[in-house]
């Protein structure tokens, strides 16, 4: 949803919106039971005389009881949305458990977005189901509601694995720990794709018996999630294989690529239908929703012009490369023994360019639709290329947001709607375009871009900078934020430079170093030599994770030891020398 | 593709710390994440940088090395090419396509052939040399261009917080 009218709004806590939601029950309950209680015991009052002597087991009348509270409850329209919330609780609860059993706990980008995209979901749906569907009858709110909690449930645990999978693939651990992460997260997405399948089969009974048109939506709405799930799994499937694979082939498949321009395109060209057929049915062109509806749409319509013009100049890069430049042959690749420049990896087929540089066919493709030049030499590689191709236009999404200021995230709509009818309102509205943030800010980026701001203003929290820069997405928008004013800085200061904790104990012994008289002679803990050892310590490029952390560490902190006593040792000659 | 990035920021990291060259040291600042680094950069000698240990952070996009990450110190810097807030600004760090001073050549810009270690390189001969046509910082370019003696004396200062060493002689 690239939707965000409401910025900031909290989410409650879990524990409150639990113990809420089991309040509210339990009034619910008291209260019906109270009424159910007193219209029995007003009918009883008359039947008493007759009573059938086999009735009076307790455990019947109980469970009759039972009975009659619940139609009770499901007749008033109160307790009965009382006891559709508490169904959504559970939900968010199972929710909740499958998080923290699959998840852990959630990094807080993650949960920024998380929360943003959860409000997402509900304003939106609310619209919908209200405008669009005109939900009006208890009924038809209780199926709505099931239908897109249950929808919505799925969409948000899809987005958290894709987040946590695109993190994963930042840090290099592999092993069974890693593993089994894997495969938590793809029994989830597996999980996710059969309830969206069950649903499927939900629409097919529920929709058809109500309406086509809704049975259309509904069928819509599952098959895009379906597609969202395919999709994760196509991308980080093909990475794990690509990662693990030795024999490493550079491009992935031709087949892959157009899958993932299919379901990329898919998706969203059926996220188009779905909501132009909403405003059709409903013929809703001149009112709110089909006006939020319409930003939507144009949201889409671009993403997917911007995707196309990514895959016609990747054609184009494509048939320049197979046309212009041939494959290396054998003996050029026995000749040369370097490895690829782009890549550094070992080549075994390769494309020579005019310049006699050779590349792996796949490097030199992805870098060719950045800039048609050769990476080592700049050779510009333009020969008869069309002028009027963007070349620029297959930046990802961060660079994009990073760096260009033509982009406008923010559009204020005025409606002065007295101006073609005295009747009609006059309204305002800003809508802020989220730069499809399930697809192009990833939470890494998001993190880069916080870093940046913190860089600029330390006192900031990273919590408070992401939560403001997911609403900016832009790193000027947000840096703007503050200066204004806008965004408040905390109290206390909770981000702390992991360098300054490291250097901490160090500066300590130097300072009492200094303070000590005999400053110039160097009994510091750890001897000359030990220190030049760990400087040039370079012959270990340790297997094991933890212990290349530690010897960085230490090579750090040896080379500021060695730098201070140099330092120390030449000052002490050059204020004996001026004495 | 982060895959593709992974294994070369891998193979940089084995050949940084396997062959170090002299007054540098990079690698990631958790294993956790491999497209955050953290380097020390040694001043070099014979300038007024001489003798310090800058740290430096480098934050490296998804799709290196086919753009170039970003490098900012973590320190107190004053230098003609290094804002004030520690964003390094040297022309093999900006992508072909941007231009933000409009001078540079393009065969001064990043490219996949380039490097931490080349970067890191760079930065040395920055610091040793600045480019004072280039205002990243202004006033340190004024101060570098006319006031000599103050700018090394500003140098100096920071080589010293650097290290952890009081100025109070």
């Amino acid at each position: 949803m690239s939707f965000m009218m409401v910025d900031r709004l909290p989410v409650p806590k879990l524990s409150t919106y639990i113990s809420a939601t089991v309040l509210s029950i339990s009034a619910a309950t008291y209260y019906s039971v109270k009424y159910s209680f007193d219209a029995s015991h007003e009918s009883n009052s008359n039947i008493q005389v007759n009573e059938d002597p086999t009735k009076t087991d307790p455990m019947d009348v109980y469970y009759e009881q039972m009975l009659n509270v619940l139609a009770f409850m499901l007749q008033d329209p109160l307790c009965f949305l009382v006891l559709c919330n508490g169904a959504i609780c559970s939900i968010v609860m199972i929710g909740a458990v499958i998080q923290s059993l699959v998840l852990g706990n959630l990094r807080p980008v993650e949960h920024v977005q998380f929360r943003e995209r959860l409000w997402n979901w509900v304003i939106y749906k609310f619209i919908f189901m209200f405008i669009i569907l005109k939900a009006y009858t208890l009924d038809k709110v209780a199926l709505w509601l099931f239908w897109y909690s249950t929808l919505g449930f799925l969409h948000l645990m899809t987005s958290l694995c894709k987040d946590r999978f695109e993190y994963m693939w930042m840090s290099m651990g592999t092993g069974a720990r890693v593993n089994w992460k894997y495969i938590h997260m793809s029994v989830l997405l597996s999980i996710g794709f059969i309830f969206s399948l069950l649903l499927l089969n939900f629409a097919y009974l529920v929709g058809l018996t109500l309406s086509k048109h809704i049975f259309a939506f509904m069928v819509i709405e599952c098959l895009m999630l379906a597609g969202s799930i395919v999709h994760i799994f196509l991308r980080h499937y093909i990475q794990l294989f690509h990662r693990n694979s030795i024999n490493h082939t550079t491009s992935p498949g031709k087949l892959i690529y157009y899958a993932e321009l299919g379901l990329d395109l898919g998706i969203r060209v059926m996220e188009i239908l779905h909501y132009s057929h909403a405003i059709i049915w409903t013929s809703s062109y001149l009112t709110m929703a089909g006006f939020v509806i319409f930003m939507h749409m144009r949201q889409l319509i671009s993403d997917i012009q911007k995707r196309l013009q990514k895959h016609k100049n990747f054609l184009w890069v494509h048939s320049h490369l197979e046309k212009n430049y041939p494959m290396a042959t054998a003996e050029e690749l026995d000749t040369n023994s370097d490895n690829c420049a782009i890549c550094w990896e070992k080549m075994d087929s390769a494309r020579k360019l005019p310049c006699g540089h050779l590349f792996h066919n796949g490097c030199l493709q992805s870098w060719m639709e950045q800039e048609p030049s050769c990476p080592t030499c700049r050779l510009s590689l333009t020969l008869g290329h069309n002028q009027s191709m963007p070349m620029n236009s297959t930046n990802n999404g961060g660079q994009e947001t990073l760096g260009t200021h033509t982009h406008i995230p923010h559009h204020f709509f005025h409606f002065d709607g007295s101006r073609y009818l005295s009747w009609l309102p006059s309204f305002s509205v800003e809508v802020t375009h989220s730069l499809r943030p399930t697809s192009q800010i990833h939470t890494s980026q998001m993190e880069t871009m916080a870093r940046q701001v913190l860089q600029l203003f330390p006192h900031f929290t990273m919590h408070s900078i992401i939560e403001d820069l997911s609403n900016t997405r832009s790193v000027d928008l947000t840096i703007d934020n503050i200066l204004e004013g806008r965004l408040v800085a905390p109290q206390q200061f909770v981000e702390e430079e992991p360098v300054i904790v490291e250097t901490v104990p160090i500066v300590n012994s130097v300072e009492q170093f200094i303070n000590t008289p005999t400053s110039t002679s160097f009994n510091t803990n750890i001897s000359e030599p030990a220190i030049d050892g760990l400087v040039s310590m370079g012959s270990q490029f340790s297997k094991s994770p933890d212990e290349r952390e530690n010897m960085l560490r230490a090579r750090k902190q040896a080379m500021i030891m060695k730098a201070r006593q140099r330092y120390m040792s030449k000052d002490g000659d050059s204020s004996s020398k001026s004495d | 593709m982060a895959g593709s990035a992974l294994r070369r920021l891998m193979a940089e990291y084995k050949q940084l710390t396997l062959n170090p060259p002299e007054g540098i040291i990079a690698g990631p600042t958790t294993e956790e994440n491999y497209f955050e680094w953290e380097a020390l950069i040694t001043g070099p000698e014979g300038t007024c940088f001489e003798g310090g240990v800058f740290p430096a952070k480098l934050i490296f996009p998804s799709d290196y090395p086919l753009s170039p990450p970003k490098m900012s110190f973590t320190c107190d810097m004053f230098h003609p090419n290094i804002y004030s807030d520690g964003r390094v600004c040297i022309s093999i760090l900006h992508a072909p396509g941007d231009d933000p001073m409009g001078y540079e050549s393009s065969n001064e810009r990043w490219s996949p052939v380039q490097s931490v270690e080349k970067i890191l390189l760079s930065v040395i001969s920055m610091l040793a040399e600045p480019n004072d046509e280039s205002g990243a910082n202004v006033d340190a370019a004024k101060m570098w261009r006319e006031d000599r003696e103050g700018f090394n004396k500003v140098a100096e200062s920071l080589v010293r917080k650097t290290l952890g060493i009081p100025t109070s002689k």
